[in-house]
């Protein structure tokens, strides 16, 4: 799951290696995600889970600030904010607390670091490393199965579906139990500078 | 006279067998000790520590770690799988590993689950325990969060996350790689690192083994660079090191011993100009090692490295007491009588032999096996040396010599001549003087060093592969760890854990980390005390209410009262070093003996800078082992120790020389010697280098050895320059000998070779005070 961030904006960044014939589209789709160095989007998550008797259902917004990291900022049904950085997740509650977790508390957060990394500079070889990636569509309505390789993720992930066409629009994470997530994104907008506050959040790393 | 013919066939009778011996010990595999950790004394007087030592350091010291890089990941992984296949195919390795650990996610969470009512982190355990404690903000931060760390765990069976917390906190990689396609990666500088583990077929210290090993590695290292110029191949453990060492003490060996040898060969026929001498001289030499050596093998059932090239310099000193007798075979010409000659030179040859063994026993006083080895040889060797000169040499050296001794010896005569004429008493009391107050200064800046790492030199290629290898792969230490000691297995988890409260506030200030066994099975207290804070923060009633509440099946509430419910079982260490996550820390766990439980603590990234007994001072059956402080800290009291023998032997050496010259002729024989000695100091002191326990060892060896030349040359006094020659002759063997073994590139070695060098050159230079202060007069006896 906490892959997924960094799985949502690299894989439209790695499509060019799953996919050699989309080269060209992958390349348009690499330096359109290279111009606007920030990327607002509102999310809705629906996480099916045998647990439960009926969906959790998650609202909030996201951003992404090319170089810093992700806001994660849930608006109901409660209100958490998670900032994700190449070492370090906070996660800061309605009262304003915030709780910092390092790499050093999760030894997962260096990958999920040098992923965001490798999506910065275009590195497009590191999805790979974890997933097998079949794609189709065009620039404009592409689809993405990324499948794990035999490793630790295998074990708890089956499959994860991407589909968009300038930006991601959905998300389908499933887990290997069984249960599944959907994230919805909508209104997507680019912008040149972070906010204020945005900066802020980053800045309290 | 039938008996000294009698004893002369024995002699060479106990030396052939000797030869022999050492021959058949060789033939069957080199008994040749590489092992550094072989030189270190034991320093523990807990018998618990030295077993963890030893559990350590053998886990470390058979087996080899490589790092394949390539800037490209795939590439990388792909190399990396060709590398340890070209390793497999080699035969030099019992098992190659390629592939990472199959740590099994869901096998742990199975393991703990059953026990999670008695499992809480203490981040946990201080949330539970604080009075605004909220339920439903936990529950739902869990059922929310986008990201969570570690293993993932059940919400129904765990819907507050706490046994996922736990197991996220289990030591389960004690490494900084993380797994990509079944390899362990790390990334640095641009380039993707794959780890690979070799383990050697037989003994990494054998010569053999890593002969073959290092060749297996050179040949894949070849071929990979080859197929791949931009790949990077780094290497560390213990067998590459024991394998420098062995490669540049077999050099040491061949230089120092070879050196010698033809030295000592061209100055001897520079003298004598017969191949005879040079061979009874070199007879003798090779009796007094193959004696030595054999005494060694003997006794110690192996030779270490340190030993043979420290005896390869022996050979200068060896052949001295050869030299006498040649030399005063020479002096005689026409009258030469081979037990007159004996008579004539016997004396000398006793007092220089006695004042040499005494240096060399004082050596084997240290708690070090390898310099008590070096003692033992010298001494056998000098010893069954001199013996050969007395017995052997009568028999073979039966006619007179042929050569003219003015002839061979117009450069010493000139010499002795030219001391006669210029040096008074006051000249040489005045030079003496010059002596000490030149050196003062120096004395006054002489620094002591008795850090261990003087023992051994590790060549700098290697120490680079292995510092990178340690900060990528997060592997090894410092040496350091706590060893933690319980009358039963409860007793030693408890104390373990008061310790490792002490430590988490650390990591990150000194440590990266630490690996022990109370993070994988709690105390028996700490899991009731757990069970009983779930218990009353979280009840029953209050957790169905609050479940329902969020929309969980009814199965999640009757999942918590079950294992509320459930205060029977509980997690024992007993069961648990059976089972599978035990497999990667047993070395953590002492084999059980007749007291209780013993655990270590390992540490990670830790750079020295903690201070580890204030750590843990005041916590019960908790001690810090620091075998590099503990060895330090003996250098540093031999090192004092040393001092005071040092006045010890100089009275037992005048003593000696008392015996034979009388009380004011052994005191000017002893004054060259001490100013070398004061000279060699003086000399440490304006270099900068600093003082260490070998170089107090070589100052010893100065006083035995340097003496013996004012021995010489007042024994020969200034009846004739041929006796002189002889003196002139043994310095300069010994000094090149010596001279020599200051060129090794073991620091204990270079530290003895260069007081050794300077304290008898200065010997040399001024043994002839002696004949001036006592007036050329033969001595008294």
């Amino acid at each position: 799951m906490r892959r997924l961030i960094a799985i949502l904006f690299l894989a439209v960044a790695t499509w060019a290696q799953a996919a050699p014939s989309a080269d060209d589209l992958a390349a348009r789709l690499n330096q359109r995600l290279e111009q606007k160095p920030v990327l607002r989007a509102e999310f809705v998550q629906e996480k099916q889970m045998a647990a439960f008797k009926k969906p959790l259902v998650t609202r909030g917004r996201l951003v992404f600030v090319r170089g810093q990291g992700v806001l994660w900022k849930i608006e109901s049904p409660l209100k958490l904010t998670y900032v994700l950085t190449d070492d370090r997740i906070v996660e800061i509650g309605e009262d304003g607390n915030a709780q910092a977790r390092t790499a050093q508390d999760l030894p997962g957060l260096a990958q999920v670091g040098r992923v965001f990394r490798a999506l910065l500079g275009a590195q497009t070889g590191v999805l790979k490393d974890i997933f097998a990636i079949a794609a189709d569509g065009t620039p404009d309505a592409w689809r993405l199965a990324l499948t794990p390789k035999p490793g630790p993720v295998s074990q708890y992930m089956r499959q994860i579906r991407l589909a968009g066409g300038r930006h991601v629009d959905r998300i389908r994470i499933e887990e290997a139990n069984g249960d599944s997530t959907t994230i919805t994104f909508r209104n997507t907008a680019e912008d040149d500078v972070p906010s204020a506050e945005e900066r802020a959040r980053f800045g309290s790393r | 006279m039938a008996w000294r013919q009698w004893a002369a066939y024995l002699w060479v009778a106990i030396a052939l067998a000797c030869a022999a011996f050492v021959g058949l010990r060789f033939s069957q595999g080199s008994p040749v000790e590489a092992d550094l950790l072989a030189l270190l004394p034991p320093t523990e007087r807990n018998p618990n520590a030295e077993a963890a030592v030893k559990v350590l350091s053998d886990r470390l010291g058979n087996r080899v770690l490589f790092l394949v890089g390539h800037p490209d990941g795939n590439q990388a992984k792909t190399l990396a799988h060709d590398f340890a296949d070209r390793l497999r195919q080699s035969d030099a390795f019992a098992r190659v590993i390629d592939q990472a650990p199959k740590v099994d996610g869901k096998l742990v969470a199975e393991i703990y689950a059953p026990y999670r009512a008695a499992l809480l982190t203490s981040a946990d355990r201080k949330l539970l325990q604080d009075p605004v404690f909220d339920a439903e903000a936990l529950l739902l931060r869990r059922m929310y969060q986008p990201f969570h760390a570690g293993l993932p765990t059940d919400t129904a069976v765990d819907p507050f996350g706490f046994l996922q917390h736990w197991l996220s906190r289990l030591p389960l990689a004690q490494t900084a790689l993380t797994i990509e396609d079944g390899v362990l990666v790390a990334r640095d500088g641009g380039n993707t690192y794959v780890l690979v583990l070799a383990e050697p077929t037989g003994n990494a210290f054998d010569a053999a083994t890593q002969g073959k090993v290092v060749a297996a590695v050179d040949a894949a290292e070849t071929r990979i660079k080859a197929q791949a110029p931009q790949a990077a191949i780094l290497r560390t453990g213990g067998l590459f090191y024991g394998h420098a060492a062995r490669t540049s003490a077999q050099r040491e060996v061949d230089l120092i011993g070879g050196g010698s040898l033809i030295g000592i060969l061209i100055l001897l026929w520079s003298l004598f100009r017969s191949l005879r001498p040079l061979a009874l001289g070199m007879g003798t030499v090779a009796i007094g090692i193959a004696c030595g050596m054999a005494s060694v093998l003997a006794l110690d059932g192996k030779i270490h490295l340190i030993t043979l090239v420290f005896g390869a310099s022996l050979i200068g000193e060896a052949v001295d007491y050869a030299i006498q007798y040649f030399a005063a075979h020479l002096d005689s010409g026409d009258q030469w009588n081979p037990e007159a000659g004996l008579r004539r030179v016997l004396p000398g040859l006793a007092v220089a032999v006695a004042t040499s063994l005494i240096g060399y026993g004082a050596l084997s006083l240290t708690p070090f096996p390898a310099v008590s080895q070096i003692a033992l040889f010298a001494f056998v060797g000098l010893s069954t040396a001199w013996v050969s000169v007395v017995l052997l040499l009568p028999r073979f050296v039966r006619r007179p010599c042929g050569r003219d001794a003015d002839q061979s010896v117009r450069l010493p005569r000139r010499i002795l001549s030219t001391w006669r004429e210029k040096a008074t008493p006051r000249l040489v009391a005045m030079l003496s003087l010059a002596i000490i107050a030149v050196s003062i200064p120096g004395w006054l800046r002489l620094a002591p060093d008795d850090d261990v790492r003087q023992l051994v030199s590790r060549p700098a290629s290697l120490t680079e592969q292995e510092s990178v290898i340690r900060r990528l792969a997060g592997a090894g230490g410092s040496g350091r760890f706590f060893l933690v000691e319980g009358g039963n297995d409860e007793e030693a988890l408890q104390r373990e854990e008061a310790l490792t409260e002490r430590l988490l506030p650390k990591i990150g200030h000194g440590i990266a980390g630490f690996s022990a066994i109370s993070d994988f099975v709690p105390s028996q207290a700490t899991q009731d005390l757990n069970r009983r804070l779930l218990a009353s923060a979280l009840p029953q009633d209050k957790v169905a209410k609050l479940l329902d509440g969020q929309g969980f099946q009814p199965a999640a509430a009757q999942a918590w009262s079950a294992a509320l419910a459930d205060t029977a079982s509980s997690l024992t260490l007993a069961d648990w070093r059976n089972g599978p996550l035990a497999m990667p820390v047993k070395h953590q766990m002492l084999p059980p003996g007749t007291s209780g439980m013993a655990l270590l603590v390992t540490l990670t990234g830790d750079d020295g800078s903690l201070d580890l007994s204030a750590l843990s001072a005041g916590l019960p059956g908790i001690s810090v082992v620091d075998k590099t402080a503990s060895v330090s800290a003996l250098f540093a009291e031999y090192r004092r120790l040393a001092t005071l023998w040092l006045p010890a032997a100089l009275a037992i050496v005048l003593a000696i020389l008392a015996a034979r010259y009388g009380i004011r002729q052994g005191t000017v024989i002893l004054i060259p010697t001490l100013l070398a000695m004061g000279a060699a100091l003086a000399a440490y002191g304006y270099s900068g280098t600093q003082l260490t326990l070998f170089t107090m060892m070589g100052l010893v060896l100065v006083l035995g050895v340097g003496v013996n030349y004012a021995i010489f040359v007042v024994e020969a006094g200034d009846r004739a320059p041929a006796p002189f020659a002889g003196v002139v002759l043994s310095a300069a063997t010994t000094i090149l000998s010596f001279g020599l073994l200051s060129l090794s590139s073991m620091p204990a070695l270079h530290q003895f070779g260069l007081v050794l060098l300077i304290g008898v050159g200065c010997s040399v230079l001024l043994a002839p005070i002696a004949l001036t202060l006592a007036g050329g007069k033969k001595p008294c006896a």
